[in-house]
């Protein structure tokens, strides 16, 4: 278990320049042929956040607060985590069998692929978050020593769908219902991470279950950080939330370490 | 270690395939070893030993199913023997099945510098080889647009381009010859010829036995994954001639369904 989690981090380190190498042109190669090409990864968040803000602010909220917070803020330091999440959560799970040419035709370590595949979209991630601290000071919102959390939230949400993407890409590699219950599963990791309405109300057992989601869990960090000032610390499932992921990452290792010879076979 | 001389060493190596109904089978196997999962196994290669110094350019002669491909696989890294070792001094280039490893999506521009990244060789070396590699492939306006839109034939030279370009030590060509027209591939032997001059070692799938001999001094015969024949090229030929045309070769199904 050991030797494979050592296995992969020095890979990591052998092969930097090519993680990166390959995040670029993984980020450009979603629009190569577009007109618009780059504009799309900010067009289709910009669409999506316009008709949530219009469908539960104004639509179903009336442009109720949030306790002391304007709703429209509260929404929006939570929802820029889901592109991220969702980005990450399907396309970690295909991955590898997008990049099989990297496994079945050259010499390279799989458990890269999903860093880069990552990679490439925190990069998007972090200009995402740049736009949006840019409105929120624009609204008046202006930054607090609480933002200085989001870093660190962003670094662990990054790592997160590393883990993530090498667990769930070696077994729907492995098994096509696997990748079915990802893709199917998405829906339901969305409208349950909290980036609507808070679990504060809800009854105990249900928390335990909703706060299971690592993305419940980013949600409010990046909402603590940006809108509603908490540190990190006061969040109670925080050590639930860790907890799920070296779950996670120690499952993904051993996967790898029991699949990952076999993955040219099957591909 | 193995010895500076040997560019490749292949060692007891055994390849079982196994083959699940489904791919849950699979991973319920592996995950859990249960024993009830039933599978059929597949020996693609069975105890195959051979060195292959440096410098030396050796002819892998077989039909289909022999267990040529696999052993290349291995050798270049993205398939693992079952049993037994493959051992390689050097960085590899392969043309597997025609294609080299491009990313289907993007240019074959930008598929050089995506090759030659992952190959560890910085981008100022890379823009040095391009133009090099662009001639040699003739893809003219192609070189630009992404690599799904290309034929097989175009794919095979690009793939030929880019890994003769980036100097390899060990070159591999499995078949790859075929399929280019015969000015390419005119091209493509003075290429070779003058690389192995220049000491590259090199190993060579085919099925045109002048081909292997123009190339080869050392030929391998295999044959429902066992290596039969390792000698010079043309006692390989010969003793490859025969097996195809003189006495029928027995075949069975077991190995034929591998490649």
């Amino acid at each position: 278990m050991f030797e494979a989690l050592r296995e992969i981090i020095s890979d990591h380190i052998k092969y930097w320049k090519q993680v990166f190498r390959l995040a670029k042109s993984d980020m450009k190669k979603g629009h190569t042929g577009s007109t618009l090409g780059w504009a799309w990864e900010f067009a289709s968040p910009a669409v999506r956040i316009a008709v949530y803000v219009f469908a539960f602010s104004i639509g179903l909220r009336q442009n109720q607060p949030i306790g002391e917070f304007s709703y429209f803020y509260w929404l929006l330091s939570g929802i820029i985590v889901w592109f991220f999440a969702q980005k990450t959560y399907v396309g970690g799970a295909g991955c590898i069998k997008k990049y099989k040419f990297l496994v079945t035709k050259i010499k390279f370590p799989v458990s890269l692929i999903p860093t880069f595949t990552s990679l490439a979209q925190l990069l998007v991630h972090l200009i995402i978050v740049g736009i949006i601290m840019v409105i929120f000071v624009i609204g008046g919102h202006f930054p607090t020593v609480y933002w200085l959390q989001l870093p660190v939230y962003i670094l662990v949400n990054f790592l997160f769908a590393c883990s993530w993407g090498l667990f769930a890409g070696v077994l729907s590699t492995m098994s096509k219902d696997f990748q079915e219950l990802i893709r199917s599963t998405s829906m339901a990791i969305f409208w349950l991470s909290g980036i609507f309405f808070s679990f504060e109300q809800m009854p105990m057992w249900v928390q335990i279950i909703l706060n299971l989601n690592p993305v419940a869990v980013v949600v409010r960090g990046y909402r603590n950080s940006l809108i509603t000032d908490q540190w990190f610390f006061n969040d109670p499932w925080l050590l639930e939330c860790l907890a799920v992921y070296i779950v996670i990452t120690l499952v993904a290792v051993k996967l790898y370490k029991k699949l990952g010879k076999e993955l040219p076979d099957v591909l | 270690m193995i010895n500076d001389n040997i560019a490749i060493q292949v060692k007891n190596v055994t390849k079982v395939y196994k083959l699940f109904k489904k791919d849950s089978e699979r991973l319920k196997y592996k995950m859990f070893h249960s024993k009830k999962v039933k599978f059929t196994e597949k020996r693609a290669l069975d105890n195959v030993s051979f060195d292959i110094h440096k410098g030396e350019a050796v002819a892998l002669l077989g039909k289909n199913g022999a267990g040529k491909s696999t052993l290349l696989k291995m050798i270049t890294g993205v398939a693992y023997p079952t049993f037994g070792t493959v051992r390689v001094n050097g960085n590899v280039s392969a043309l597997l099945e025609l294609t080299t490893g491009f990313d289907p999506e993007i240019t074959g521009r930008e598929n050089i510098y995506l090759k030659g990244g992952i190959l560890g060789i910085d981008d100022a070396k890379i823009k040095e080889l391009e133009p090099e590699i662009v001639e040699f492939a003739e893809l003219g306006d192609y070189i630009d647009q992404p690599v799904k839109k290309y034929s097989s034939g175009m794919k095979a030279r690009l793939g030929f381009a880019v890994n003769i370009n980036l100097k390899p030590d060990v070159l591999i060509v499995d078949e790859a010859l075929s399929v280019g027209d015969k000015v390419f591939r005119m091209k493509c032997k003075d290429k070779i010829a003058s690389m192995i001059e220049k000491g590259v070692t090199f190993l060579f799938v085919t099925h045109s036995q002048s081909e292997a001999i123009l190339f080869c001094k050392r030929g391998i015969v295999m044959r429902n994954g066992h290596m039969v024949f390792d000698g010079p090229i043309k006692e390989a030929a010969k003793y490859y001639q025969n097996m195809t045309t003189g006495k029928p070769a027995i075949i069975s199904k077991e190995v034929t369904s591998y490649e």
